[in-house]
């Protein structure tokens, strides 16, 4: 029973501890003393008001992204075009920004914002529409969709939206002062830090307490019981599709109205990537998934000053960033598996439960036969 | 009756030759000689539950050995440690005198032993030949298309399988996808062939098709060991017996030396009798289907023109082998479908219009086949899975917030009320045995007093015990004034009903009232051997 | 200019223009199928992996590295399959052994994507900017490189192209025409029918996530030695996406990801060979790729319902003790 109650302590040591070995190891071999490096990492993150502010900044978007991903994920549906919808969120904003350069920024910035948020939601909803008609893979659906619309921005940012100025570096003008997001004093933390805490707990509020969030896991849960009940599981997908596009283009908007102030190729930094990391980390429960945001956000921008300190390549924090998380990433499926050492409690080689719609990778749904109906007799086909 | 018949075929010749080892002397089915297959003291636990429990079993060569028991009496479990897929705790296997150990289905395979499961596992997409290709030791590197027809070839002359090198095996009908699983056992070399409830889809008339051929093959040397819980098909169709119970083996004897009533008592202990016909006449019609008529390209056999009432105080059962209709039938008189032809009235109202949530609300309770998937969100607490129903409208919930408080108190109450175990609201339901899951099914669709309970299949994979309480449950919601559609694959089952629907290839081939079915007429209607029109 | 009317109006052909769009269609293509080769021969075992991007990084590093360092491109090839093959036993152990959950599997790919890509960055800062005398050369193939047109589009490669097309139908015959490629394929459908007949289930789903990194290591050797020729960070460009995309688009069949891979190379190469009627034209050109498989994705979905070769089983860990 000893043993049983510590093999998740154990599943964690061995998890975290590779990793931690690898660092120390990759470290050593790159000539330096892991153990001022990994402090170096820390202070860099959380040790000075500079290295807090970045991370924060590098939580914001995350925040967002992640709260949208938490919907989605929890309805089972695999929306991994967030950072598509990002950066069409950017586009949009910087969109609203360019064409009314004198407008007055009261009217301007919320317009920004709610164009961004309309033309997340629409490109999440692009694989959405597509599985709720055809049964289309939504994973490879809304990753190709990223590369279209990275595509999109980097052509507007060197062609009709290029800085006359800007000698040949691809990006916008810098927008007009009154389209910035305001900021805390000084720092680079800007408003988006309050839709990111509002959405996050919103998140949570709806997921833990409302019917609408009971529909969402009750469709991620059971797909065809869901069915059973009648409940429509294609209403519950183009919600949650919508809802994390949107939050998704609000994440791009906050990066050029509140960071950078313009539109640049590679905005999005691929954190609509990191952010599916996140909530994996966050084992998609919402307090766990902020806490993984500042964490990750610490890593991403500790790695960086550490890169400036030790004269490192900028590759190596990259490496162990992804090192560490890789670890995490076992450290917590070891720790779900060796659990008491029962049986794994998921029936996960039964269709209908998580693997089956991992199998939409397989993009078919006829990819098994016969429809899923409820009445599970008929098994010839 | 369970007199040995040994009926060599011409298929039989050709087993003797095949890759059958030592024919030991078929006349003698058990004795003073060595066992093809010794289990002793077998154990196997799975985290804190106990599957097998010093369980020892002996099988004679050449014989039909039945296992018996209960749902969860361990028989499959014994089974699965035999054909390698389990490794048990402790104890030992030994084959013809010889101790042996199977720690993969590699090992069991090369020591004979093959397994036919419950579900069939034969890889849909592949044809008969592949299917049986797989992991066999010849060819050693490639498989030309000429070498599957080749082989094709020879299962159809060797086995008398009628298959072909082009069709994948999911087009294929049942019976034939059940005799390439038993044709790739024996191409594989299998001596030991263990059949985990083989008849459980097969319709009468295939059942004793099926038994025959394994006369065939136990007359050409092998050693066949029988899981069921069937107590006709042990009686009528094996050599030996051993009751399985609660993990361990309680009892062991020659199949001619014992009796229906011994074996139940075995099995299970005593039972409560049967529920009796209804006592009072049925009442106003709940529910009427007219020409109800299904065009699902997905399924195999939809409903054709089916007609039929069923009345207030009434249990209808609608008899049936899976596979001939029953899915589209259930899903059009819970509402869950809309593209159907004919008319479907419940209380007055069409279906058609209503939709799943609005036809529940009639106070129609509806029961799946598959608990698991269907009637239950394994994730969610028992709580919340006995308020499915009604989580999204007052008390449950107001203005869109969940009153999880609320739930959680009726929860316990329906706990009690149902003896659900264990008697915590928060568990996950998934954690529940099969049994206490399908317990959180009926508290929840029954628990309302509705009109009309539709029940598909649901006592599958239960123990004896539970079965009874839940048809005796279903029969009291009878004598209440509730009708009752009980979809059953199940003769016993149809039997107990007042009228009996028998539906085949989709149609209603018969409506017979509870004094003019036979088991014998029942049979043949569901196995489409006797045209309706006889039986009229 | 030329380059669109010889393409645009067949009255005024240039020959030699289309020959060259040709050839380098194919050699486009030369880089994209053996990484959809390895995604198909992953995916075919039942497993996923989203990592395609990283592991042809890390591929294009090693293999330019290699080949300068031994001055031999074939010498470089095969360190880029050995560092794919290397890499991918981090995501075999834990989706073969740890049994991860399909979502798990997601996101192990993802960081497989961004490993290989800080790896590539790391060992390959030496080889920015230098260019290797040892790059593949071209290959004429004796007799069949002096058929007019058809000679000099297909026939005058650099040598490591032809191996390219050599192992699509190389991966076709061992999945369909060896024990081999039929027990892979049973196990990606049914693996409790393949494991019961004593086919090693976990052994062939690692071997087959191996050898599938192999596979896009190679593709990223390719794409270093013999499309582009040059390593800079970044190099592959979305080339592994594509390759996911490519997997769907070519139904899992190896024949039709040279038809898929031909297609896409086709759009690749006339990125660079359209002029710029207007700024930025190559960047909306480059958009294709991507669409092509959204566009055909819903069509192949719905006319082949049930007919999809997808693996039934494709993302589900196998538990043998399961309990049912």
């Amino acid at each position: 029973m000893t043993f049983a109650a510590s093999r998740p302590a154990f599943a964690w040591l061995l998890g975290l501890g590779g990793a931690i070995a690898f660092f120390l190891l990759f470290v050593l071999v790159l000539d330096r003393n892991p153990f001022t490096v990994f402090g170096a990492v820390l202070v860099g993150a959380f040790g000075s008001d500079v290295g807090l502010n970045r991370t924060i900044a590098r939580a914001i978007p995350l925040l967002l992204l992640s709260a949208g991903l938490l919907l989605a994920f929890r309805a089972k549906f695999w929306n991994i075009g967030l950072n598509g919808a990002m950066y069409m969120g950017a586009i949009a904003a910087s969109g609203v920004a360019l064409y009314n350069p004198t407008a007055p920024g009261w009217l301007i910035l919320p317009l920004m914002l709610l164009s961004a948020l309309a033309v997340g939601a629409a490109w999440s909803l692009i694989p959405a529409l597509l599985r709720v008609w055809f049964g289309a893979s939504e994973i490879i659906v809304s990753l190709m969709l990223n590369y279209v619309a990275a595509r999109i921005g980097d052509f507007l940012v060197i062609s009709y939206w290029k800085d006359p100025n800007g000698r040949g570096f691809p990006g916008t003008a810098t927008f007009q002062e009154g389209f910035w997001l305001p900021r805390l004093g000084s720092s680079n933390v800007h408003l988006g830090l309050l839709f990111g805490v509002v959405a996050m707990v919103a998140v949570w509020l709806v997921l833990s307490r409302t019917v609408w969030g009971l529909r969402v896991d009750l469709v991620g849960q059971g797909a065809r019981a869901a069915q059973y009940l009648g409940i429509s599981s294609a209403a519950v997908l183009l919600a949650v599709a919508g809802v994390s596009g949107a939050l998704g283009g609000l994440a791009g908007a906050g990066e050029v109205a509140g960071l950078n102030h313009r539109l640049e190729a590679g905005v999005t930094q691929d954190l609509g990537y990191t952010a599916i990391l996140v909530v994996s980390l966050g084992l998609l429960r919402p307090w766990l998934t902020a806490v993984a945001c500042l964490a990750v956000a610490g890593l991403l921008v500790g790695g960086t000053q550490v890169q400036l300190q030790f004269g490192l390549p900028s590759a190596v924090s990259g490496v162990l960033l992804w090192a560490i998380l890789y670890g995490v990433i076992n450290a917590q499926n070891l720790a779900e598996r060796w659990k008491g050492g029962a049986p794994p409690f998921r029936p996960a080689a039964r269709e209908g439960t998580a693997a089956a719609v991992v199998s939409r990778l397989a993009a078919s749904s006829g990819a098994r036969g016969p429809r899923d109906g409820l009445g599970s007799s008929e098994r010839s086909g | 009756m369970a007199a040995r018949q040994v009926k060599t075929s011409d298929g039989g010749e050709a087993h003797r030759s095949g890759s059958i080892g030592p024919s030991p002397d078929p006349d003698a089915p058990s004795g003073n000689e060595v066992p093809a297959v010794s289990l002793r003291s077998i154990s196997k636990r799975f985290g804190g539950v106990v599957a097998v429990d010093d369980a020892s079993l002996n099988v004679a060569p050449g014989e039909v050995h039945a296992l018996l028991g209960e749902n969860g009496a361990g028989k499959t479990s014994l089974m699965n440690v035999l054909a390698g897929l389990y490794r048990p705790d402790r104890g030992a296997i030994w084959l013809n005198g010889r101790e042996v150990h199977i720690a993969s289905p590699e090992d069991a395979k090369r020591l004979g032993i093959g397994m036919v499961h419950q579900e069939q596992r034969l890889v849909g997409r592949f044809t008969a030949p592949e299917n049986v290709a797989i992991g066999h030791r010849e060819p050693r590197w490639f498989t030309p298309t000429r070498y599957f027809r080749r082989l094709a070839a020879q299962l159809n002359a060797r086995y008398g399988l009628h298959v072909d090198a082009a069709t994948p095996v999911w087009n294929l009908p049942i019976g034939r996808r059940q005799r390439v699983e038993l044709v790739k056992l024996l191409h594989h070399g299998a001596r030991i062939l263990i059949l985990d409830e083989p008849t459980a889809n097969l319709a009468p008339a295939e059942v004793e098709t099926f038994f025959r051929a394994i006369r065939d093959l136990t007359g050409a040397g092998c050693t066949v060991i029988f899981i069921t819980h069937k107590l006709d098909e042990v009686l009528r169709y094996t050599d030996r017996v051993t009751v399985m119970r609660a993990g361990r083996v309680v009892a062991s004897m020659a199949t001619h030396e014992t009796s229906r009533e011994a074996l139940n008592r075995l099995m299970v202990g005593e039972l409560g009798e049967r529920v009796g016909p209804a006592t009072r006449a049925p009442g106003e019609v709940i529910l009427a289907v007219r020409g109800l008529t299904l065009d699902d390209p997905t399924r195999a056999v939809n409903p054709r023109d089916v007609t039929f009432e069923v009345r207030a105080g009434e249990v209808l059962a609608v008899a049936g082998v899976a596979g001939n209709g029953q899915a589209g039938l259930v899903e059009a008189i819970t509402g869950h479908i809309a593209d159907y032809r004919g008319s479907v009235v419940v209380l007055g109202h069409e279906l058609r219009e209503l939709g799943a949530r609005r036809t529940a609300d009639l106070g129609v309770a509806y029961i799946p086949e598959d608990r698991r998937e269907v009637g239950l969100v394994g994730g969610q607490s028992v709580a919340v899975n006995l308020a499915l129903r009604r989580f999204d409208r007052p008390p449950y919930s107001r203005g869109g917030w969940v009153d999880y408080t609320a739930i959680r108190r009726d929860a316990v109450e329906l706990i009690g009320r149902y003896g659900i175990r264990p008697p915590d609201p928060d568990v996950p339901v998934a954690q529940l045995s099969g049994g206490n899951q399908q317990r959180v099914v009926i508290a929840r669709e029954l628990s309302g007093d509705p009109k009309l309970i539709v029940a598909d299949n649901f006592t599958r994979g239960l123990d004896p015990r539970s079965t009874q309480q839940f048809s005796d449950e279903l029969f009291a919601h009878r004598d209440r004034g509730a009708a009752v559609v009980w979809i059953t694959s199940d003769l016993g089952e149809a039997l107990s009903c007042d009228r009996i629907a028998i539906l085949n290839r989709g149609r209603l081939v018969a409506v017979l009232d509870r004094a003019e079915a036979t088991r014998e007429r029942v049979g043949l209607l569901m196995s489409g051997d006797l045209p309706a029109h006889e039986s009229a | 200019m030329t380059a669109v009317t010889a393409l645009l109006d067949p009255g005024s052909v240039e020959m030699g223009v289309i020959i060259a769009f040709v050839a380098a269609v194919v050699r486009s293509g030369a880089a994209l199928l053996p990484a959809t080769l390895g995604a198909i021969v992953t995916e075919r075992s039942g497993a996923t992996n989203l990592g395609v991007e990283g592991l042809m990084l890390v591929g294009a590093v090693a293999g330019f590295a290699a080949a300068s360092q031994s001055g031999s491109p074939v010498v470089g090839v095969l360190t880029a399959s050995a560092a794919g093959g290397l890499l991918c036993v981090t995501h075999a152990i834990p989706v073969v052994q740890g049994r991860v959950s399909p979502e798990r599997q997601l996101v192990l790919g993802l960081i497989l994507v961004y490993l290989g890509d800080a790896l590539s960055r790391l060992f390959g800062q030496p080889y920015v900017g230098h260019s290797s005398a040892a790059l593949d050369t071209r290959f004429a193939v004796p007799l069949l490189a002096d058929v007019p047109v058809l000679g000099e589009m297909l026939f005058q490669q650099r040598g490591l192209v032809y191996w390219s097309y050599g192992l699509a139908v190389a991966v076709w015959f061992v999945l369909y025409r060896t024990r081999l490629g039929l027990h892979l394929r049973a196990v990606g459908e049914e693996p409790a029918a393949a494991d019961a007949l004593g086919v090693r289930v976990d052994l062939y789903r690692f071997g087959a996530i191996v050898v599938g990194g192999m596979l896009m290591g190679f593709a990223g050797g390719v794409l270093s030695l013999s499309t582009i020729g040059a390593w800079t960070e970044g190099l592959t460009g979305g080339r592994g996406w594509i390759a996911l995309g490519l997997v769907t688009f070519a139904n899992w069949h190896p024949l039709w990801a040279i038809a898929g891979t031909l297609l896409f190379g086709g759009f690749e190469a006339a990125q660079f060979r359209l002029p710029a009627a207007f700024p930025g034209a190559q960047y909306l050109l480059g958009i294709l790729p991507y669409l092509a498989p959204i566009a055909t994705l819903p069509l192949i979905t719905a006319r082949m319902r049930g007919r999809s070769a997808a693996p039934a089983a494709l993302g589900r860990p196998y538990f043998r003790e399961a309990r049912g």
